[in-house]
């Protein structure tokens, strides 16, 4: 796929990507900063066209990737001015559920995702990591096959995200669903997925797809992250993505230091 | 909280707790912790005492300076009035029940423009989004009618709408309807395209997104609208009033004001921001019930 503006030359975003994701499989796309992966992801949701290129589900030419998709970003998106329970029954609304049905079914999976008793409290209410995790309870109670995410955990604090990580892996390995899942954070591609593909600078292009097989119990991102070849995919992967670790000159840290100390 | 006899203080429990319990030996028996609140609340209930103390000193001193001065003659009371001439015309006005029956008849007027401007205002407002096509066709229209000054409409309305109830509602209607437009549509516009996107991901249809995200989010600008409408609501019908009535607050006010009777104008004046308080505080209530989430974000 290629995605570009012709108009405004030199913002070619995405050039000639092609990726599969297969049936019940977990596909992790990182990269650096600004190489077009939310792009990419707004282009199989059907949120924006390409310049060129087709997107199949099933065999099938789509603009989207179907009505039934999951949609989880950075931002939880929890409607202010609706309760977190009336929150999580919001796609079951707009799918004409009646409403008391959609309300149990609410009730259940909040208490699933440990939000039993906050169902009558409003977003403002709850820390960024409670409000994510109704988010991904809003996700899953569609049931959908296809899961589209984009750095959903980059916001939340390092323990937060662990303990949601694992429960995404949970909620997709009960429902044999199809993950593509955006980030930049390597380990998190390795501990999570079946496939990793790292792209390169801008205009994005694919660079290397590395096929992880951990040996472990792939819900814990604990085990995950002990499992014997974790660090060598890791390192692997961060050697592709060329991230520079420092730009700053350390000769001129020194020599700034040096003055300082000469005129105190 | 415990059962723990009052007095019986353990030492070394904090400081909070000694200062809540000096305050308030009710409290003695709870822990540092929630001593804190009730001093909290006995400060904002101070301050907030201090705050109308200060305001009613002003309103005294500010009253006080007028009836010295027009007593000493350093003010004309022809032209500037009295503030116990005004407390004698409110004191009449209020006996024989004039002043009452002009502001029922201006309340009448302005809550009738106020409920007509702002539903007319929200509706198309919020119309305006699912249509851009229209948005284009209509947006200098809007403008055009929105920098009319509200006034220069007033013989044209009269002579369409006659003299009585009905000229003075369609100027509050006219005054109050372009600020609620642009209110509602301000806030449809600015519906968070990444929440509309949530709601396509579902499958909504487009009625859905509007109904579900769009009407909702608006709310809070559509009542800052509502807010803002009520002084134009009055000006409205007391300009009707003014140009040509038997009657309300502005015929009052004009009937004064030409035969020079300042006391009574300012009297009326008082009445017409009575009304104004009276609404502008109702609104807010109506807005804590409606939209019980903000008093959560604020």
């Amino acid at each position: 796929m290629v995605f570009g503006d012709d108009a405004d030359q030199g913002t070619l975003v995405l050039d000639n990507v092609s990726l599969e994701v297969r049936d019940g499989e977990f596909v992790t796309v990182v990269g650096p900063s600004g190489c077009g992966k939310s792009t990419l992801l707004n282009l199989l949701s059907g949120l924006i066209a390409p310049a060129s290129g087709t997107l199949y589900l099933d065999g099938k030419e789509v603009i989207g990737a179907s009505k039934n998709y999951g949609y989880m970003l950075q931002r939880d998106l929890l409607l202010d001015w609706r309760t977190i329970l009336r929150n999580v029954t919001l796609g079951l609304e707009v799918r004409g559920v009646p409403g008391p049905k959609a309300r149990a079914l609410a009730a259940k999976y909040l208490q699933f995702y440990g939000l039993g008793g906050y169902e009558h409290k409003y977003p403002s209410e709850l820390s960024g990591g409670m409000r994510q995790r109704a988010a991904l309870a809003r996700t899953m109670i569609l049931d959908p096959n296809i899961l589209l995410l984009d750095e959903p955990f980059v916001a939340l604090d390092f323990q937060t995200k662990l303990i949601l990580e694992s429960e995404l892996a949970m909620s997709v390995a009960a429902g044999h669903r199809s993950v593509l899942f955006i980030t930049h954070d390597v380990e998190e591609a390795v501990s999570l997925s079946d496939r990793v593909v790292v792209m390169s600078k801008r205009p994005g292009r694919i660079k290397a797809v590395h096929q992880i097989n951990l040996d472990c119990d792939r819900t814990d991102p604990v085990s995950a992250r002990n499992a014997p070849k974790f660090g060598e995919y890791v390192t692997t992967i961060w050697q592709q993505l060329e991230i520079q670790t420092s730009t700053l000159d350390m000769q001129g840290l020194k020599s700034m230091r040096l003055a300082n100390e000469l005129s105190a | 909280m415990s059962d723990e006899p009052v007095g019986e203080t353990p030492a070394g429990r904090g400081v909070h707790f000694d200062r809540a319990a000096a305050a308030d030996p009710g409290a003695a028996a709870t822990l540092s912790v929630r001593g804190r609140k009730p001093r909290a609340q006995q400060q904002a209930r101070a301050r907030a005492v201090r705050v109308l103390l200060t305001q009613l000193a002003l309103v005294v001193a500010f009253l006080g300076v007028w009836e010295y001065g027009v007593t000493t003659g350093v003010i004309n009371a022809f032209l500037f009035g009295s503030p116990s001439g005004i407390w004698t015309f409110l004191v009449k006005g209020i006996r024989d029940g004039s002043i009452f029956h002009d502001m029922l008849v201006t309340s009448e007027e302005t809550l009738l423009g106020f409920i007509l401007g702002n539903a007319i205002g929200a509706t198309v407002g919020l119309a305006l989004w699912y249509s851009p096509f229209f948005e284009r066709v209509f947006s200098p229209f809007i403008l055009a009618l929105g920098s009319i000054p509200i006034i220069a409409l007033a013989p044209l309305v009269i002579v369409w709408a006659g003299t009585d109830l009905t000229s003075k509602v369609l100027m509050s209607t006219l005054s109050v309807v372009v600020v609620a437009l642009l209110a509602a549509f301000e806030g449809a516009r600015n519906t968070d395209p990444l929440e509309i996107n949530l709601l396509y991901s579902m499958g909504a249809t487009k009625r859905q997104v509007f109904r579900m995200v769009v009407v909702p989010s608006s709310l809070t600008y559509i009542f800052s609208g509502l807010k803002l409408t009520v002084g134009f609501a009055l000006i409205g019908a007391i300009i009707g009033e003014f140009v040509s009535s038997s009657e309300g607050l502005g015929h009052a006010i004009f009937i004064a004001g030409n035969l020079y009777n300042i006391p009574k104008v300012f009297a009326s004046l008082l009445a017409t921001i009575a009304i104004a308080l009276v609404f502008v505080t109702v609104v807010g209530r109506i807005e804590k019930l409606l939209l019980p989430w903000r008093k959560l974000t604020t």
